[in-house]
């Protein structure tokens, strides 16, 4: 899954750490997630995407 | 002179403030962290003086905590997290904590088996470490019933 998660941070200016106390998980999930090494549960995702204020689309597109 | 009434309320409130108080204990987890640390100092105590009056009131303890945990199974992360405002555990480190815990049951279930079947095969050279290897067998057998018997219950959890 690839996600614009780290363009979306920098949008809003916030670092990972503060990203990930907003959201309740720790710095290297972000860091993880940016990455692309881990793909967030669909709850974390709407968190995000509730965070920016943004569809889950807008974040995270899948490609087969 | 003093009126009889207000010191029986007074003698209530003092009651209930000590109820309430007893009952945040209770809430807070400081009980079962209390308990925890003590049954912990029990069971080491027990070890090193190899005192059955020692692991006894232990074990009575343990029955007795995994009770009062069991009540406070919602909350228990809460309790043992401690510093709330710190994230130390999340999806991500779940999702490793089960992966390593996985392999882990895997590898140690393999090692038990193989070491029984080597031990037990070697029966005629070293008869006095045959029941060692039985009892690896036993070992084994269980961590599979505990695996199975708590992936049916998670499997019907969802």
């Amino acid at each position: 899954m690839k996600n614009k998660l780290k363009v979306f941070r920098a949008m809003h200016d916030i670092t990972q750490e503060e990203l990930g106390k907003e959201l309740g998980v720790t710095r290297q999930t972000i860091i993880a997630i940016e990455k692309e090494k881990y793909d967030p549960s669909l709850i974390l995702a709407f968190k995000m995407a509730r965070f920016f204020n943004v569809q889950i689309e807008d974040i995270f597109s899948y490609k087969d | 002179m003093e009126n009889p009434d207000s010191d029986i309320k007074g003698e209530i409130m003092k009651k209930s403030g000590a109820v309430m108080k007893i009952l945040s204990i209770f809430e807070s987890g400081l009980f079962i962290k209390i308990l925890s640390v003590f049954i912990t100092g029990l069971w080491i105590a027990g070890i090193i003086l190899a005192n059955i009056y020692v692991i006894l009131p232990a074990l009575i303890l343990l029955c007795a905590e995994v009770i009062v945990l069991y009540i406070n199974k919602d909350n228990l992360e809460e309790i043992f997290r401690g510093d709330s405002s710190v994230i130390v555990e999340d999806e991500r480190t779940q999702l490793i904590n089960e992966k390593a815990a996985t392999m882990t049951l895997g590898v140690l279930i393999a090692s038990i088996i193989y070491a029984g079947i080597i031990i037990v095969a070697l029966r005629n050279n070293y008869p006095q470490f045959t029941e060692i290897g039985y009892t690896l067998f036993v070992i084994a057998f269980f961590c599979f019933i505990l695996y199975f018997s708590s992936r049916a219950y998670y499997t019907r959890k969802y």
